[in-house]
């Protein structure tokens, strides 16, 4: 049995990747503007074949600027009707895929949100197999019926894993001859084509010996009242598109959560029933954090989320997302598994890979990735220092030779100011000096002269005056660690 | 202290532990009464083994270490879950991160090696890493609650603190959040000191408070009152809005001078209620389906009286899937009000990416960003040195002495230069950087790739060093969903400009097997094994148990598909 076609057709696997590996602005801008319409629609998917069945002997030709789909079945022996003028087209060989011929369907007729997702989520619409042949545009258009004449099931459904399809005893026996009044014991026509079995159905015999091929439509992974958006006039269309245009209905004509968010966009108490909340349609786990995992996959945001998408760069840019949205984050994440990361104590190799503690130091240096994400400098970082001996806690004459991590005194430290002075380092990535030194180490040189003990090194910014009142106001521990209280040079911060 | 005495304390610390796994067991599968509501006990056990050298080469840390966390929870304790009804729940997790390699020079004072000395070390200390009571729902849906060890998450950053917060959700678009209580501070009891400000050390036990003349930048453990408030956005999906402002404070006794004063009056000190941190933050995240999103935050902070951070990124969909952007940050060190750090001179950090995703097709995906990092100083580091001689002494042979042998940086002309703003005109060195990843999943595995670079131009003056490399991983179903295997080959270069001795290639593998032997248990093994001149050979072995049950004796393991790769 084939597997149903992606809208977007399928790549091929370790080829494509050589080739959009090589070709990969060239593929951006074919698909931004190369594609036009055709681009945007990707193909649909065509029904299952199934097993059995014999490949029209004139299929359509192919649609220029599209793949071509697989061949049609047919019936053999019954030929295709001539199209009438001002009729809809029908007969054995339509209703077999979307679109007559396994065109594309028009984007305009595909459920609102088709253009942001072209496929509605396998995680939480499973793939399906549908082996009914059945032409919704000449039974809506031509033979005047509402989608409740069949669906009638769905004005009453309050869970989406009722079965909404039609009952055949009480709306197909209606027009074609045949009675499905008992299931095990269905009847077809004898003299009407349409009510023969292998009119509709298709595979395993189609209705010899009562046996038609089965029809796999998986429970939806949310969370649906059809009941409650048809009682507010919403209809059909407005979440499944244009059906009565198409021919076959397939999962393409599933609602897109883009689509979805045309009404709920709100989240919160007193705004109406159409909730935004992500929980309001996606199921749960007792935590109330959203099911994920799931056979066909792990649901994951989509781009137009907040930009949430878990791309292959989803570490360096999460930061954003969660401090912008972290409702959204923790819609499916619990705290441990943020903590597992930022506040872990198993390194992360895709954070911190190879022989990361070799490389850290030019890493902290290169604030690539930033230490402070995650580490307390004085703490996680300083202990472990002076645990190997790099951190200085003591003067220099307790240092044992040749336990200088810098250059020497002379281009390190002291004036001039050299290329290889700290403080074109301190100035430009303080956190470094930060994750190995105390402020006694500081101070020496930069406290004033005299009871604190230091050089008197200015190590202010210009215009720190402007500022100094109001921060020895809210805390003078910081003042008086270099200037005593009675400074002169504390006097303008006082 | 021994090491037969640590491994006696660490015995005790996990015997309790297991105790107090089993009473949780014990109580929620005996209560009968406590059934309606639904129950989870997590927990990861993960033991690994490998040696930290001195870049010295004479100091070598052989790390023995055992990390245990245990999660509770219970949920729906009101009962029957209903959508949009008032719910509540009990969540916290515990953990222990022993180490028992640790030597004796670390935890006691040895006179004749006084820098390893680590005051205050506690080589098994268990802290608690959240714990709340939560009600949701209330008051027909415009009522929250948390009350406990709790975490948040904004524009100031991932922050923890003990006590309450209350969420209004308003019918206007907006909720407002209050909270209130205690910042967690290390040193304090089952506490670390992760969440507290950069920039001061603080602790507790005999060693600080013993020692604390020895190590004066060192302060005990005290209460940390903290509040905030918040508004965020409750409107349309596609915008999304949160203002907060949050103030911290110190408490307790700290030294100030870092040296005794003359004459035995000892150090001098400051005490009582003074400002910790202060800031207020904005983000702002607008996204429409079909066309692309804008998102930015700010944080300022009052005390510094600067922007602390500010981000943005510009996304366009030019195709459903592609996704071009353009990202800003900017970071700014700031530090706890007690540290002197905030009043040194330095700048902020600023980088600029552009960025393209591709995917997905066919369960490939890959993503490219390039920019620039750019590293600010006040004054030019090439000419600054001669300027500030000449300063002193225009004479050529001064000046040349003064490079030679140097100048008294605190007094007179040079005092005046360098205060002199003209003299200090910013100059920029930038670095270059770039990242591609790329992905491809199947129904039971994925491999992926990633490389960067990173990498400074110029001389010593500019030239930051440079980094560059790039990683290949991959897990695979080998039984049926019993039996994984997991690896990681990469390979990186760097070379420090200030430190070239330390420059190096370094070559690193993984294999990491993992067993599923019920479904929701995994045991993981890794072997890793890096190469390079600094170290020669190291190797690390790791052992990693995450077992999960819950009243339905069903779960899972909490992690998006996406993410099995990150511990790989």
């Amino acid at each position: 049995m084939k597997r149903p076609k992606k809208r977007a057709g399928r790549a091929s696997l370790l080829p494509q990747w050589l080739l959009l590996a090589g070709l990969a602005l060239a593929v951006i801008a074919a698909l931004a503007y190369g594609g036009g319409a055709a681009a945007q629609q990707p193909q649909p998917a065509p029904p299952t074949v199934p097993s059995g069945s014999v490949p029209s002997p004139d299929p359509a030709p192919p649609v220029p600027g599209t793949v071509p789909g697989p061949v049609p079945p047919a019936v053999p022996g019954a030929p295709a009707p001539a199209p009438v003028p001002g009729e809809i087209p029908h007969g054995r060989d339509h209703g077999l895929y979307p679109m007559f011929g396994n065109e594309m369907v028009p984007l305009k007729w595909m459920p609102p949100g088709t253009k942001a997702s072209p496929m509605p989520s396998d995680e939480i619409f499973p793939p399906q197999t549908i082996t009914i042949r059945f032409n919704h545009a000449w039974h809506v258009k031509q033979l005047k019926q509402t989608c409740k004449v069949c669906h009638s099931a769905a004005y009453k459904s309050k869970r989406s894993k009722d079965r909404l399809m039609p009952d055949p005893a009480k709306t197909c026996d209606n027009c074609h001859d045949s009675d499905h009044s008992v299931l095990t014991k269905v009847t077809g026509g004898t003299e009407d084509e349409n009510g023969k079995c292998d009119f509709c159905h298709m595979g395993e015999g189609a209705g010899a010996e009562f046996r038609v091929a089965k029809m796999v439509i998986p429970d939806p992974n949310l969370r649906m009242s059809h009941k409650a958006h048809l009682d507010r006039n919403i209809d059909c269309a407005q979440c499944h598109g244009m059906v009565a245009e198409v021919e076959l209905a397939t999962r393409e004509q599933l609602p897109r959560m883009a689509g979805c968010f045309s009404c709920h966009a709100k989240s919160g108490a007193a705004q109406g029933e159409a909730k935004g909340h992500c929980t309001n349609c996606h199921i749960t786990e007792p935590s109330g954090l959203m099911t994920t995992s799931f056979s066909t996959g792990s649901l994951q945001p989509p781009t137009w989320l907040h930009g949430a998408a878990h791309t292959p760069d989803w570490i360096e840019r999460h930061k954003s997302v969660a401090g912008t949205a972290s409702e959204l984050c923790g819609s499916c994440h619990s705290n441990k598994f943020c903590a597992d990361c930022h506040d872990g104590k198993v390194r992360p190799r895709r954070v911190h890979p190879n022989d990361w503690i070799s490389m850290h130091p030019e890493a902290g240096r290169q604030d690539n990735p930033r230490c402070t994400s995650c580490h307390q400098l004085q703490t996680f970082c300083a202990d472990c220092h002076r645990r190997v001996g790099v951190a200085r806690d003591t003067g220099s004459e307790d240092r044992l030779a040749g336990r200088r991590f810098h250059p020497p005194p002379q281009e390190w430290t002291t004036a001039p100011r050299g290329p290889r002075h700290h403080a074109w380092e301190a100035e430009r990535n303080l956190n470094a000096c930060v994750s190995c030194h105390t402020e006694r180490d500081c101070a020496t040189c930069h406290a004033t002269k005299g009871v604190r003990g230091g050089s008197g090194v200015n190590p202010h910014p210009i215009g720190f005056d402007s500022k100094c009142a109001t921060a020895f106001s809210r805390n003078p521990r910081p003042c008086l660690v270099c200037h005593t209280s009675n400074d002169p040079l504390l006097a303008p911060c006082k | 202290m021994s090491t037969e005495s640590r491994l006696g304390t660490g015995s005790l610390v996990i015997g309790t532990w297991h105790a107090s796994v089993a009473a949780f067991l014990a109580a929620f599968l005996g209560a009968g009464d406590a059934r309606a509501a639904d129950f989870e006990v997590t927990g990861d056990i993960a033991a690994q083994g490998y040696e930290v050298a001195s870049p010295f080469g004479d100091q070598v840390l052989g790390r023995r270490r055992l990390m245990t966390t245990l999660g509770l929870a219970a949920y729906n304790l009101q009962g029957e879950y209903k959508p949009f009804a008032p719910d509540y729940s009990i969540q916290l997790r515990m953990r222990l991160d022993a180490d028992f390699g640790v030597d004796g020079e670390e935890e006691d004072f040895d006179p004749a090696n006084p820098g390893r000395f680590v005051p205050g070390y506690d080589h098994t200390p268990v802290d608690l890493m959240y714990g709340y009571v939560e009600g949701r729902n209330l008051l027909d849906g415009w009522l929250t609650f948390r009350v406990g060890r709790q975490y948040t998450t904004d524009v100031l950053g991932w922050w923890n603190f003990d006590g309450g917060l209350v969420r209004l959700v308003t019918p206007f678009y907006i909720s407002a959040e209050v909270f209130g209580g205690l910042e967690q501070r290390g040193g304090l009891p089952l506490s670390t000191s992760r969440w507290e400000s950069q920039g001061v050390w603080r602790g507790s036990g005999g060693d600080i408070e013993n020692n604390q003349q020895d190590y004066p930048s060192f302060q005990s453990a005290s209460q940390a009152p903290a509040f905030g408030a918040a508004l965020e956005s409750f409107g349309p999906n596609w915008i999304k809005g949160r203002l907060v402002y949050r103030r911290v404070y110190n408490l307790g006794e700290t030294f100030t001078g870092q040296f005794p004063a003359p004459g035995g009056q000892g150090f001098s000190q400051v005490d009582g209620l003074r400002l910790s941190s202060d800031r207020i933050g904005y983000s702002l995240s607008v996204y429409l389906a079909e066309i692309g999103g804008i998102k930015g935050g700010f944080a300022y902070d009052l005390y510094n009286q600067l922007v602390s951070k500010a981000y943005g990124s510009l996304d366009f969909y030019p195709h459903e899937k592609v996704a071009l952007g353009a990202e800003l940050d900017f970071f700014n060190p700031t530090y706890d009000a007690d540290s002197i750090w905030n009043w040194f001179t330095h700048s902020p950090i600023t980088t600029a990416l552009g960025r393209v995703a591709l995917g997905s097709f066919g369960g490939f995906e890959a993503t490219a960003s390039g920019g620039a990092r750019l590293w600010l100083a006040d004054g030019d580091p090439e000419t600054y040195a001669t300027a500030q001689c000449q300063a002193n002494n225009p004479d050529p042979v001064a000046v040349a002495n003064c490079l030679k042998f140097g100048i008294d940086a605190s007094t007179g002309n040079d005092e005046v230069f360098s205060r002199t703003e003209e003299n200090r005109d910013t100059t920029i060195a930038p670095d270059l950087l770039g990242n591609v990843g790329a992905r491809y999943r199947w129904s039971n595995g994925f491999v992926a790739a990633d490389a960067m670079l990173q990498t400074g131009f110029g001389d010593v003056a500019t030239n930051r060093g440079n980094r560059y490399g790039g990683s290949v991983y991959g897990k695979q179903d080998v039984v049926g969903g019993l039996f994984w295997i997991g690896g990681r080959v990469s390979a990186h270069r760097w070379f420090d400009p200030m430190r070239e001795a330390r420059d190096a290639a370094s070559f690193s593998y993984v294999v990491a097997p993992e067993l599923f032997p019920w479904e929701y248990t995994k045991f993981r093994v890794e072997w890793e094994h890096d190469m390079n001149p600094l170290v020669g050979q190291r190797f690390r072995l790791l052992g990693y148990i995450t077992l999960r049950v819950d009243s339905n004796l069903r779960g899972g393991f909490g992690s998006s598909y996406g993410y099995l790769g990150n511990a790989i």
